[in-house]
Formats: C-alpha cells, structure tokens, sequence
C-alpha cells in the first residue's frame, strides 16, 4: 500500500483536534468528545470519545451494527438521553443562524431544549412510523405540534400548513383526516417525516428511516428525502446499519465499531480505498447486485460486550491483520495525508513498523 | 430510442401470435429448474394453494399462495423472494406442514404426503425442517444449549442412550461450528450472538437428519457481518448432508450468492423463476426489475437517488390486498408500467421463456432486451419511452441505468388517477453523473 499518512498520536482523546484538522467550510454542528454511558449493575460505555462535525446540506451517514451506540449517539446529540444514559463527556456545538453564536446543546434547559428540537433539529426515529398515535388522525397529530411550539397560529393556518406538509412528502392531502392504522408503512413514515420538517430545521437526525419497510417502498422513500434535502437544503445525519445504502445516499460516512468512530471519510474514499479492516470486512460481507460476482467473506466473531473494559484495539477478536499492538494499546487515530476528511483508527497504519518500513 | 422513433418493421407485432404476448419468447422443450443439476428431486410442491376467509363481516377470501410449484433438489438451494405480505413464509410454512393447504400436493421423494395420519406425518416433519427468521425468540430461554439439542435427537432417534446422544449433541455443535463445544453446551440462549443462536436452531433442525431444511429468512435478523457467516454454514450442510434447502428472502441479492435458482413471489403468485445469476442480472417480470432496480447499488455512488430527476413523488397505497381478494389479472397490475386492459383482466400464465426460467406477465416482450420490440405503447408516447428505457437499462451493462425504472415506475404507480408527468429522467442524468468508475 502505498498511501502515504500523517501521523497524529492521541493516546486517550482527541479532544479538539478533529476540528482543527478537518478544516470544513461550514459546520454547523460540531461533536466533541462525546461519551454516553448506561448505568446500572454493570456500567455500558456506550459512545466514546466521539468527534465529528456536521455540515450545511451535507448528508452524514453513520453506519454500524446492532449495539455499537448509533441510537445512542444520537439520543446523545439532541440531548434526549435520560436515566439510566449519562453523557460523561463532551460537546455538542450548534452554530446558531447566521449570527455566528454556537451554543452547546448538551447544556440547554428544558423549554429552550424543547423549541430548539423541532424548530433547529428534528428526528425521525427507528420505529418512529409506528410511534404515531393510531388513534388520533393525522390533522389532530400535526395541530398539536404546532399548537405546542406556536400556539398563535390559528386553526386554518394550522391546516393549511399541515395540508402543505403533507403534499410536500408526495402525500395526498386528502388523507388529512385519516387515522395512522389507515396507511400503509410507507406512507406513515412519509407522515412522520413531514412532521420533522414542521418548522424547516437545518439538521435532520434519521435513526433507520427506512429499516422496517419493503425493497422498494424504501427507495421511494429515500427517493423522497433525497429530493426534499436538496430543495429545502437541510442537513441530514442518517442512521442505518445498511451501509449499502449509505454508499449509495450519503456524502460523507462514519463508520462506527463498539461505540468508537473506527473510520470516517467521503463515501467515495469509503468505497475506493476504506482502510480500517472492519470497514473492509462489512465491504465484503454484502451481497450486491451489481457487477461481476466477488468473492464474499463476513467477519468471524462478534461485537464485544460493551460493559467490559476491551484493552486495545475493539475490533482485535475478529481481525485478521490483528498484531502485537493490537491488544494492549488503543489504536490511534490516524489522518490520511491529502484527504482531510479520511481518518482511521487502527495500529496497521500508525505502527513504528508501517513508517519505518513498509 | 432509435428503435422507438422510427417504427419501421412491424413484422413481429402483426403476427397473430404476438397478440397472445409471448411469442416470440416461448420456449418448446420442457422447463428445467436450474437447481436440478445438483442431485436428485426430493420435495415438490405442485399447484400450491392456501386460501383465508377474512374474519366476520366479511365475506372475502384472500388467497396467499397460488398455485405454486416449487422444486427442492439434494445439495441444492431455492430462494423464495417476495416482498412482506407476498406468500413466501406461507409457502414455507405450507410445506413445513404447519399450516394445512388448500389445495395441491406436496410430493416427498415421490411419495404423496398426507398430512392427516399422525404418524405418516411425523415422519415427514423430521424429514424436513424449518429454521426460522428470529434466533432470540425460536430458543427457549430457560433451556441451555445442550437441552435445545438433546429433545429432537431423543425424539427422531428414542433407541439412543445416554452417552450416544451426548456424542451426538457435540457431533451437532461441531457441524454448526460451535466450537469449541465444551464452552457452548451449557450456555443459556442469552449468552449467545444472534448468530450463534441462529447456529442452535439450525443444529437442532439438523438433529431429525432432515432431507429438506426450510430457512424462512434466517439472517434477515442478523447484524451484517454475521449473515454471511450463517449463510455459508448452510451453503456447506447442504453438501455434506445433500439438503435440499429453500432459503426464503426479501433480499434478492443474498439469493443471487447463495441459491441455484432464484423463484419470485408477488401477491402469492410465482412471476418469475430461473437460475438466480439470470435472474438478477437479466430480470424478466417487470416486478423482479423493479426490485432489483430498488436495490442499493454501492457502485452507483449518490448516483440514480441524488441525481434523480426531481419530481414530486406520489403515494403509492398498497394494493396488494384488495388484489390478493379480487383474484381476476395480474396482481401487479396497480404497480405496473407497462399494464393494460389485458393484464387486468386475464391472469398471465407461467410461461416458459428458455430451458430453466419462467416468467408470468401479459408484456414480457416489452420488458425483455434481446426482442426488437417496435410498437408504440398503447397507453402513451412517455410510457413507452420507459418501457424502453427499463428494458434497455435493467438488461444493458451500465447499470447505473436500471435505477431509472425504479424512478419512473413509481412515478406511474399514482393510485388517485391523476396523471403523472412521466418525463423521462435520462436525458439530464446521462450527462451529468454518468458511472462512478
Ligand atoms: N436503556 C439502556 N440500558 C442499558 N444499556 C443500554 C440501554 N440502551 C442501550 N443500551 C446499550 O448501549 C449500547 C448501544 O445501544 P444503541 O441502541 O445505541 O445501539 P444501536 O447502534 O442503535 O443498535 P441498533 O442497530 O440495534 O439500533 C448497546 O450495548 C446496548 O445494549
Ligand atoms: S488496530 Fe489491529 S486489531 Fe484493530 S483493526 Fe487495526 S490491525 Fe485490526
Ligand atoms: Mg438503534
């Protein structure tokens, strides 16, 4: 291999320096250092040490396997966690308009919490389409987040802003006055996304959209949120562990592993030359449709149990170019020289052994 | 589009057996399934049929499954796809016997099975087994490992004792690679991955030394890198138990790397079949292209989602039931692009189209590359643009282009009759994102 590296040692966090080195033109959300942790008999660390930013009408995707923290991180980001989730560490900047003012989110109070998640930030979450009251129709479901958040709008204003909600997911307006149970999966999710559209946000966090429907009411789904994105110019981090998908919608993708981002870069650079041999192994795992049949391989294993304490490297038990320095040390993270958005934790590119030699 | 521009030689589409849609397709020999290569033919399902009467008030039934055949070879694997609601799991369960049928035979090698006599039937449970979609709630989870494995050998093999069924509990674990065994036999399901329990299950399906196993989506549950895994254990038991296996899906592209023959279900009907390599590279049914074009495609990178053209999108309120009771066409109809009067009216049969595929549509001709194909749609001048354009791009090599059909189908799927701008969305795209090299 012959990709050259920077090398940048940061034993325990890395707090800081992601922003420094990921020079983005405009952040509008930056996460630092963010650790969430359940507590309870045994402690699960849960998210560690997390960096990354967000920026304006970028879609981030964020993929990984069951258990290694997504909802969390993103429970975590909005600031919803509650007991047994404590954040233990960490920022989440919000830049506020164009005013310049960040805020950090993490530290705001319940009424300002509570206007800022739906007017700045909304979420659609992984079972948010069957979250919808079944027994309230759709008109009473959106009169009562405006009535929430601006209870001088009058009835037919309220209406008449849900009824533009609605067309403006590709749903006919008619259905105003049908109940959830009525519609299909598809349909419901569509609702559910106009409601997170309700007061334009600039950053839409989506936990598996799509996860619970059919191949293809999925594509006009994501079809959908693709095209809304692009016209309402939002930021959009989605959450899925279908990283196909991601390849396919996202412009840049985390790649996470046991609560720890293992690499992160522009989707293409995933797809062209990912680094982390986890990344590479899931790349190997999905059957495609697409091309030349290739060899598939899974990974062996499975994901540590995340109230342990793992010395060195998460991803060790299952991989196969695990040496010495795996075991003991935590991988560092490692930047990709000549592409400021591509980083990597593992040793195999930070050993003394990778720059003195190979 | 040449092609479509000038209408020049009409030969084809005035013969009279054009009319009938399958002409220039039908094939004369006999079908083959493309799994038969492996071994002998152990389990037939032939004219499958389950009907349910819907509850009080009403007086519908829905047929879930109609008449299917379906062929298990030794050695051999038959992927069942369909979308949820589509009869795969039915058909499953229909030849599990656990569900009685309505209608048709199943056939276990060469003898008919009536699942009326206790004991005959039992013996045709433990001939073929069923491993299920959910490995945390298919494991009892007071029971450890050895007790999961220990009741079916002592039910398919009482003569044993004590000490033979121990060995052969480690003889099951070794075979699902659970290894090493010691560690695993007295651990409770919770203290297993998905994968692993999944692994239990197949282990105990594998205690009745079955000659069929049914795999009703078995990894569907499982994280990503832990599918294949399963998977490629059951790619090898096939081998050295010479199972014939049918692996039920909704992910087409699993089926493409794992199953010989590759059998797709819409609104309990069979639509299309044939050796999953062609099915998925060269889908026939216009539903199978829908799917496939519905898939994600990695090496499309952003392309046909975010460079699609920008149209309003339109609901598509599922059809699928007040389909599954009218019974009358082709169940596709709502969905269709290249549906007309005909398809609604009169059920396309599955014809065979060359030695080892059937497809079942009114429009094959349309939807198939390899036909010159010249007439203009009688619906209208844009949907037989798609027409072609979905046939060129499902079947051509540049696979960024099947995306397009997904696009424009549902554009056509406006269920609330108000027409659509059908605007073809090529032009635009071809210049502008092309393939990802
Ligand atoms: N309420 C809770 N109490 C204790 N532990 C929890 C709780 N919720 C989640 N966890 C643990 O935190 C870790 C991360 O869970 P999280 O739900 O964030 O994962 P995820 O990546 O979203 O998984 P999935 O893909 O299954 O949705 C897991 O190990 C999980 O078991
Ligand atoms: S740090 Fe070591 S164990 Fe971890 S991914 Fe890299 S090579 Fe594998
Ligand atoms: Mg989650």
């Amino acid at each position: 291999m012959t990709i050259p590296f920077e090398k940048h040692r940061i034993p325990t966090s890395d707090i800081g320096v992601s922003g420094s080195l990921t020079t983005s033109s405009a952040s509008l959300l930056s996460v630092r250092d963010l650790s969430v942790e359940y507590r309870g008999e045994r402690t699960t660390k849960a998210v560690k040490n997390v960096n990354f930013e967000l920026r304006k009408g970028e879609i981030l995707g964020i993929a990984g396997e069951s258990g290694c923290g997504k909802s969390t991180l993103a429970y975590a980001i909005t600031n919803m966690l509650k007991h047994p989730a404590y954040i233990t560490s960490g920022e989440v900047l919000y830049a506020q308009g164009d005013s310049g003012n960040t805020v950090d989110i993490l530290r705001l109070e319940h009424e300002q919490l509570r206007n800022f998640r739906w007017t700045e930030i909304s979420m659609v979450f992984q079972s948010a389409m069957n979250a919808l009251n079944p027994v309230t129709s759709l008109k009473k479901q959106f009169s009562d987040i405006f009535l929430a958040h601006k209870p001088g709008m009058t009835k037919a204003e309220r209406l008449e802003k849900s009824i533009r909600l609605l067309e403006m997911v590709g749903l006919n307006k008619n259905i105003i006055n049908q109940f959830p149970h009525e519609l299909s999966g598809g349909m419901r999710q569509r609702v559910v996304i106009a409601m997170a559209l309700c007061y334009m946000p600039n950053i839409v966090i989506m936990d598996e959209p799509t996860t619970a429907l059919d191949v293809v009411i999925q594509r006009d789904i994501l079809d959908e949120i693709i095209r809304l994105q692009k016209e309402l110019n939002f930021s959009i981090i989605f959450i899925t562990h279908d990283i196909s998908l991601l390849l396919e919608i996202s412009d840049r993708l985390l790649i996470m592993y046991a609560g720890e981002i293992a690499e992160q870069a522009r989707t293409e650079a995933i797809v062209s030359r990912a680094l982390h041999p986890y990344t590479n192994g899931i790349m190997l795992s999905i059957p495609d449709l697409y091309g030349q049949r290739r060899e598939l391989r899974g990974i062996p294993g499975m994901p540590p149990d995340l109230s342990l304490d793992i010395p060195g490297c998460p991803f060790r038990p299952r991989c196969s170019e695990a040496f010495e320095p795996c075991s003991t040390w935590p991988p560092p993270k490692i930047f990709v020289a000549n592409e400021p958005d591509h980083f990597v934790r593992c040793h195999k590119y930070g050993s003394s052994d990778f720059m003195g030699g190979a | 589009m040449s092609d479509l521009s000038f209408p020049t030689d009409t030969n084809q589409q005035m013969s009279p057996n054009t009319q009938l849609g399958y002409s220039a397709l039908s094939y004369q020999g006999d079908f083959v399934s493309a799994a038969s290569s492996r071994g002998r033919l152990v389990l037939e399902a032939k004219n499958l049929t389950k009907v349910y009467k819907l509850g009080f008030p009403s007086k519908d039934y829905i047929s879930a499954v109609r008449n299917a055949n379906i062929a298990l070879y030794e050695k051999s694997v038959v992927a069942l796809v369909g979308e949820s609601g589509s009869g795969k799991s039915t058909i499953a369960s229909l030849l599990a016997g656990q569900i009685p049928k309505t209608s048709g035979e199943i056939v276990l090698n060469g003898n008919s099975v009536n699942v009326k006599s206790n004991r005959k039937f039992r013996a045709y449970k433990s001939e073929v087994q069923m491993v299920f979609q959910d490995p945390f709630a298919s494991l009892n989870s007071i029971h450890k490992v050895r007790h999961h494995l220990k009741r079916p050998i002592s039910i398919h093999q009482p003569h044993l004792k004590k000490s033979a069924v121990e060995k052969e509990i480690y003889s099951l674990l070794h075979q699902v690679r659970l290894l090493p065994a010691d560690q695993f036999i007295d651990k409770f399901p919770y203290e297993l991955s998905g994968g692993q329990r999944q692994r239990v299950a197949i282990a105990r399906s594998l205690a009745a030394r079955p000659k069929v196993l049914l795999a009703d989506e078995p990894v569907s549950m499982l994280d990503v890198s832990i599918r294949l895994e399963v998977l490629s254990l059951i790619d090898d038991l096939r081998d050295r138990f010479n199972l014939a296996v049918l692996y039920v899906t909704h992910d087409i592209a699993s089926a493409r790397y794992f199953a010989d023959e590759t059998v797709v279900i819409y609104g309990g009907d069979i639509v299309e079949r044939g050796p999953s390599e062609d099915v998925t590279q060269n889908p026939a049914h216009p539903y199978t292209q829908l799917l496939v074009s519905a898939a994600p495609n990695p090496d499309d990178l952003g392309g046909s989602i975010r460079n699609a053209k920008l149209t309003a999108g339109t609901t598509k309120p599922r059809q699928t039931e007040s389909a599954l009771t009218s019974g009358i066409g082709c169940r596709f109809t709502p969905r269709c692009p290249f549906a007309d009067r005909k398809c609604e009216e009169q059920f396309p049969p599955l014809v065979t189209i060359s030695e080892n595929r059937q497809v079942a549509c009114w429009h094959i001709e349309q939807s198939l590359p390899n036909v010159s194909f010249k007439k203009i749609s009688p619906k209208s001048q844009s949907t037989a643009e798609i027409t072609l354009q979905g046939a060129h791009s499902a079947f051509g090599s540049e696979h960024t282009g099947s995306n397009h059909i997904s696009h424009n189908v549902s554009d056509q799927f406006d269920t609330d009759g108000h027409s659509k701008t059908s605007q073809p969305a090529v032009p635009e795209r071809d210049s502008e994102d092309g393939t990802v090299a």
